[in-house]
């Protein structure tokens, strides 16, 4: 099994590394991922700040733009994903030791852990309102700050290791 | 953000975050001075990242590589199926026994001063060639086993 793996790394870290319209895709699949992923995340976290200020139809009309967003988000999360674990095949070694690459990895299961969150706050919001909208926007503030960081390690992983 | 309230929250949050970051500690790193490796038996590639130093035994010659890339600093990685050194940010390549051969990078890649010590193969790692400033030293900078 280990030899089967060791063989499979070899093997794909070859091709990737000779290959560099493959390299192109992949690294548009994560980058294009996390702008369309993060930037509609984002977006939508701004307007949740705003409309928790707002009248209760506004807050409302808020509440459906944040359900349309979940589907764009997983699917470009799902983009960023794939891509991401072709390039950490691509060069396992590195990215093994590197406590970037590890950190960024935390950064992602905390921004999961926190839409997990927002989206339990966003049904709560329905029934229970100012409750609920307090946690939308203290996950909405924590989902910003997550993303740029993501981003940050990201940025530091091939510079710094 | 609605107010500013909100705003210094948010940015309190991350600088919070950005604060726990290693990032300076990374760059400011007063290490040893000295690697000592179990002389290779054969022909191979040993990658050392606590030392930033990849030891390579190649028909008969032992180098040891910085593992920064010299064009801008991103740690190269072995090919072992092409049999070759790339750079894992802009590609360059380099053969077994650090030899430039394509990519953005303009020197070979970077080799540190070694000798042979019994069976232990020593890296001075304060001192270090670069091939377009001290390509004597470069050449030099092996041993033959």
């Amino acid at each position: 099994m280990h030899g089967l793996v060791t063989s499979f790394l070899e093997n794909w870290n070859s091709f990737y590394s000779n290959h560099a319209v493959i390299r192109t895709f992949i690294g548009f699949f994560h980058i294009g991922g996390l702008v369309l992923g993060g930037g509609c995340a984002i977006a939508a976290d701004r307007m949740t700040l705003r409309a928790a200020k707002r009248s209760a139809s506004e807050r409302s009309y808020q509440l459906d733009t944040l359900r349309s967003t979940h589907r764009i988000v997983l699917v470009s999360l799902a983009a960023v994903a794939v891509s991401g674990l072709l390039l950490f095949a691509a060069d396992s070694e590195t990215f093994l030791y590197s406590r970037f690459f590890w950190m960024k990895m935390g950064l992602v299961v905390a921004l999961m852990a926190n839409g997990y969150l927002l989206t339990r706050a966003e049904r709560r919001a329905e029934t229970d309102v100012m409750g609920a909208w307090k946690w939308l926007k203290v996950t909405s503030m924590i989902s910003v700050a997550l993303w740029m960081l993501t981003t940050l390690a990201g940025a530091a992983l091939p510079n710094i290791g | 953000m609605s107010n500013r309230r909100d705003f210094l929250r948010a940015g309190g949050c991350f600088l919070f975050a950005f604060a726990n970051l290693p990032v300076f500690e990374v760059l400011a790193d007063g290490g040893p001075t000295e690697k000592r490796f179990p002389l290779p038996a054969a022909d191979s590639v040993n990658v050392d990242r606590g030392s930033q130093t990849i030891l390579v035994r190649y028909q008969s010659h032992i180098f040891a590589f910085a593992l920064a890339c010299p064009h801008e600093h991103a740690a190269v990685k072995w090919l072992p199926k092409d049999h070759r050194f790339q750079c894992t940010k802009h590609d360059s390549q380099y053969q077994p026994n650090g030899t430039y051969t394509a990519g953005r990078a303009t020197r070979n890649l970077d080799r540190f001063a070694v000798r042979k010590e019994d069976a232990m193969i020593v890296v001075d790692l304060t001192h270090w060639f670069e091939s377009d400033k001290d390509p004597s030293g470069w050449a030099a900078a092996v041993v033959q086993v």
